[in-house]
């Protein structure tokens, strides 16, 4: 009886703890993500500098964000856009279609392609 | 794989090099790294652990409510090509997995319910294991006590939960152990049956990340196996009782 009894109790406790663990990870999970600041540009074809990003093996590219399945639900995925630019100067004139995903401007931690991330979206 | 190559990953510590170090069972340098990490930082294992659970839990419960209710109709109550149906469960109960994975798979089709638990856990608490140890279990159930029970007034239902019921706990606790052990570790049918990643069990990714981070694979293996010993530890007297199918004898 009384070893029925810890095993009962180590079976609550280690149920405790993955209750427990499942909400912290989950909390410090998406708290330690970067957050990257967005802006659609479908409509103007006209994007920031600052959102451009050069290629070390040529040509440049945008970071747009995705959807995706998530393991707690949905979650946003940096994916590279590469692009043709007319000029460069503190705007740059896309040549070609502008992606239709919203693009990333700024982020707080570096990032790169396949970051999961966290969005803010600015105002167009 | 040979038995050295084995004894190699085997002992693989939990460092973070995660690399192979030297021949030996117990690791020099001990950490508990990995487990913080399991913990505190990787919610993709603690939420495929739950989805171990959400799909084993129905299936357990499922399991506990039909088995022995077509056990007692199989073996107590008459009507006709009762063994003939018996003997078609056993049948199906002795087909490896795989092939039953194709009917499975288009029943579910059918259903509508491919791409979700469904498709696993229906297929699951009608699996005809239990009946088939449960019915084994009572074969040798006096059937006076029943008889003496209706005399005393008492229906189908009354005489199976306050007379037959009481008896099959051995049984079915075993029951529980097997099965829960047997979904536990479910890999194909998770793989055939689930659309997202995320829908899988841990069982399916344990077996996906074992080359690729080893250390971690160790660390979440060791968490992984914790409610199997726990649940063993709980009714390993059950399991010897039932399997050998000793609980009710004349």
């Amino acid at each position: 009886m009384l070893y029925k009894r810890i095993v009962i109790i180590i079976s609550i406790l280690f149920l405790l703890l993955v209750c427990l663990s499942t909400a912290y990870s989950l909390q410090t999970y998406q708290s330690q993500l970067p957050v990257v600041e967005v802006k659609y540009i479908a409509s103007d074809a006209i994007c920031p500098s600052e959102a451009i990003y050069e290629d070390p093996n040529g040509g440049y590219y945008l970071l747009v964000v995705n959807e995706q399945e998530g393991p707690w639900g949905k979650e946003y995925i940096l994916k590279q856009v590469f692009v043709n630019i007319a000029s460069k100067g503190s705007f740059v004139v896309l040549l070609g279609p502008p992606p239709v995903e919203p693009v990333v401007l700024s982020s707080n931690l570096p990032i790169d392609a396949d970051s999961i991330v966290n969005v803010s979206y600015l105002d167009n | 794989m040979d038995e050295l190559e084995f004894l190699e990953r085997y002992s693989i510590d939990e460092s973070d090099s995660g690399a192979f170090l030297k021949l030996s069972l117990i690791p020099d340098n001990f950490t508990l790294q990995r487990y913080i990490r399991l913990f505190t930082q990787s919610p993709i294992y603690l939420r495929l652990f739950w989805n171990s659970v959400i799909l084993v839990v129905p299936i357990l419960l499922g399991q506990c409510l039909i088995s022995p209710l077509s056990a007692y109709a199989f073996e107590f109550m008459l009507w006709k090509y009762k063994e003939i149906l018996y003997y078609v469960f056993v049948v199906v109960m002795l087909l490896p997995l795989q092939i039953l994975l194709v009917p499975h798979f288009i029943v579910a089709d059918w259903l509508g319910i491919n791409g979700t638990y469904w498709a696993i856990i229906l297929p699951g608490i009608f699996n005809p294991f239990g009946v088939f140890i449960l019915r084994q279990q009572l074969r040798g159930f006096p059937k006076e006590c029943i008889d003496a029970g209706k005399m005393d007034g008492a229906n189908e239902w009354v005489g199976f939960r306050s007379i037959v019921l009481p008896n099959m706990k051995p049984a079915i606790a075993a029951l529980c152990i097997l099965t829960f052990v047997e979904y536990w570790n479910i890999v194909d049918q998770a793989i055939i049956f689930t659309k997202s990643y995320f829908q899988q069990p841990l069982s399916v990714y344990l077996s996906r990340i074992v080359e690729t981070d080893p250390g971690m694979f160790f660390a979440v293996s060791s968490f992984y196996m914790v409610p199997a010993i726990l649940i063993f530890a709980y009714g390993h007297e059950h399991l010897a009782q039932g399997i050998t199918l000793s609980g009710v004898r004349n």
